[in-house]
């Protein structure tokens, strides 16, 4: 049953820019710049690192939205892609060290681009895999076959002792980009952040357009949008595959954060962990992405710090949040604004 | 245009449709009548591809559509209107009626959104609004537009004025006898047979899933008793 209480896909783009909106964004850019500078101040360098994490789990979360949100499409699998990212990248960049091809003719580069790119395309191409055999399900069946597929992804990447088995793949460095030094931590994070934003504004155009109403769409009735010539498969798995690409670029700028490509990351507590900042932040919604993140990234920093139980923490936030809010923090914003933002 | 042949369906094993027969040519208006339960809505749904035919043959402009997936049927030029106003409720007007919209056929006169505006002015001044606040006669006049916006060949309403007001009734019937009059073929179940001896070119009635009787306008003053007890008015 469809609450139209309740933010709904593309509503807060179909607005269009709104004057709050283009206000909350440019302050919020401005803070996101003045981030490094301001850690400096006090001290705190550790809080670049933050930024350019929650950046990146934004960009992740943001891409599970376009499958979860708008597609319906409850994956729990999206680690794998996030993961594959990461190791792709990882992969290359040690193969470029030791000076032989991958597979044998896939020459390693530490090019930060070509890494990329071979991230989105991996990632990619593993979503239409995964997707086009996952999406002859649906409910409960699509959960648990994305979690099946995710976690053959982890194992089979565990298994390659060649890239590190179980202890993942370490980077000798960050890869190369324009000569800039990727190890510094405030020129990755500004890395992040223009990627972030050429992603937000990708992100933003998807949700304005008929594509994603189709998708919508899909999400309330396959059976309607079929009627109307529209096949919901294919836009699904359309939608899948842009989420996975998306998810592979969050990974691969992950390993280049960390330096190392962990099964961590291929782990489906890492599924659990995306979709967790995505309901937090609101589902199918333009800011739910960054805020989930930024919020969760936080928390995890802050109680970390004090106890190993942080996830108690997290646990009773994320109760808060969902019983409270219907619609995760920017359902919260919205009502304490007045429907402004 | 649209010919149904010795058409039978079911769900899961009940059987529903046993022998339906009907013919609609480019242009004409054709009822498909009989009381509630006798296979009205399954024959639509059989025919859009979403109910799979057990026998029988369904074809449309010269090619089998039986075997055909609903989005190829509805590719093919059939538009359906489904019972119970189905819009996309958390899409606005707007988007309801652009997301879909194509001119896979090439008609000459496409529908646009400023036509289906100029013939359902209600929708005009709601188009930024969400869909599922609309009053039932607009749902209705929405999901109207949004088949004509795909530029159907034929369009198929189901129940189309069930459960509205008289006055958006109204509208509907002047709205569905301007489509005739620019000749589009259209296939309708109603129940309200004033309004369609007036508008339609032939009718079908089915009993217990079978086509039991057809003809025009004025075969059904004439046979007006057995009507009477097919669709028990």
């Amino acid at each position: 049953m469809t609450d139209l209480a309740h933010p709904s896909p593309a509503d807060e783009a179909r607005q269009g820019l709104r004057l709050p909106t283009v206000v909350f964004g440019a302050v919020l850019l401005a803070g996101l710049i003045a981030l490094p500078f301001a850690a400096d101040a006090v001290g705190m360098n550790s809080l670049i690192s933050l930024g350019s994490r929650v950046l990146i789990y934004a960009i992740a979360v943001a891409s599970l939205n376009i499958a979860l949100g708008f597609g319906g499409l409850v994956s729990f699998g999206h680690a794998a892609f996030f993961g594959i990212g990461a190791y792709v990248v990882a992969m290359l960049s040690n193969h470029a060290d030791w000076g032989t091809p991958f597979l044998g003719f896939i020459p390693g580069t530490n090019s930060l681009i070509l890494c990329l790119l071979a991230a989105m395309l991996s990632a990619g191409v593993a979503a239409a895999i995964i997707g086009a055999l996952s999406l002859r399900t649906g409910g409960i069946q699509f959960i648990m076959i994305t979690l099946a597929f995710g976690q053959m992804v982890y194992f089979f990447f565990t298994s390659l002792s060649a890239y590190g088995g179980d202890d993942g793949l370490m980077m000798s460095g960050a890869n190369a980009f324009f000569g800039l030094n990727l190890r510094n931590r405030t020129n990755f994070y500004y890395l992040c952040l223009t990627i972030s934003v050429a992603g937000f504004w990708l992100y933003w155009m998807f949700m304005r357009s008929s594509f994603a109403a189709v998708l919508d769409g899909v999400r309330q009735s396959p059976d309607r949008m079929a009627a109307l010539g529209l096949a919901p498969t294919r836009h699904r798995l359309v939608a899948f595959i842009l989420s996975g690409i998306g998810t592979g670029l969050a990974g691969g700028l992950l390993a280049n954060l960390l330096r190392f490509a962990s099964p961590d990351t291929l782990n489906w507590n890492t599924s659990g962990l995306l979709m967790i900042m995505l309901i937090l932040g609101g589902v199918g919604t333009l800011w739910g992405p960054f805020l989930g993140a930024l919020v969760i990234l936080v928390l995890e920093d802050v109680f970390g710090a004090w106890t190993e139980n942080w996830p108690l923490v997290l646990g009773i936030v994320l109760l808060l949040v969902v019983l409270n809010t219907h619609g995760g923090l920017v359902a919260l914003i919205r009502r304490l604004t007045g429907g402004r933002l | 245009m649209l010919r149904i042949e010795r058409l039978q369906a079911g769900y899961g094993t009940t059987p529903v449709l046993f022998d339906i027969n009907l013919a609609l040519e480019e242009g004409q208006v054709v009822t498909l009548m009989g009381r509630n339960g006798m296979g009205k809505t399954t024959t639509i749904r059989t025919v859009m591809g979403q109910l799979r035919a057990r026998a029988g043959r369904t074809t449309f402009a010269g090619s089998d559509i039986t075997a055909c997936a609903p989005e190829q049927v509805a590719r093919r030029g059939v538009g359906l209107v489904p019972e119970g106003r189905r819009i996309f409720p958390t899409l606005t007007v707007r988007e309801n009626l652009i997301a879909t919209a194509a001119n896979r056929l090439g008609a000459p006169r496409p529908w646009t959104l400023s036509r289906v505006t100029e013939l359902f002015p209600r929708l005009g001044e709601r188009h930024g609004q969400m869909a599922g606040t609309l009053s039932g006669g607009e749902q209705q006049m929405l999901a109207i537009g949004r088949a004509l916006m795909t530029n159907p060949r034929l369009l198929i309403l189901d129940e189309a004025t069930e459960g509205l007001a008289p006055v958006i009734r109204t509208e509907i019937w002047a709205c569905l006898n301007l489509l005739k009059s620019e000749r589009q073929s259209i296939l309708i179940v109603d129940k309200n047979i004033r309004e369609l001896k007036r508008l339609a070119d032939r009718h079908v009635i089915i009993e217990k899933g079978r086509t039991v009787w057809q003809g025009n306008s004025a075969d059904l003053d004439r046979d007006a008793g057995q009507v009477q007890r097919y669709v028990g008015l």
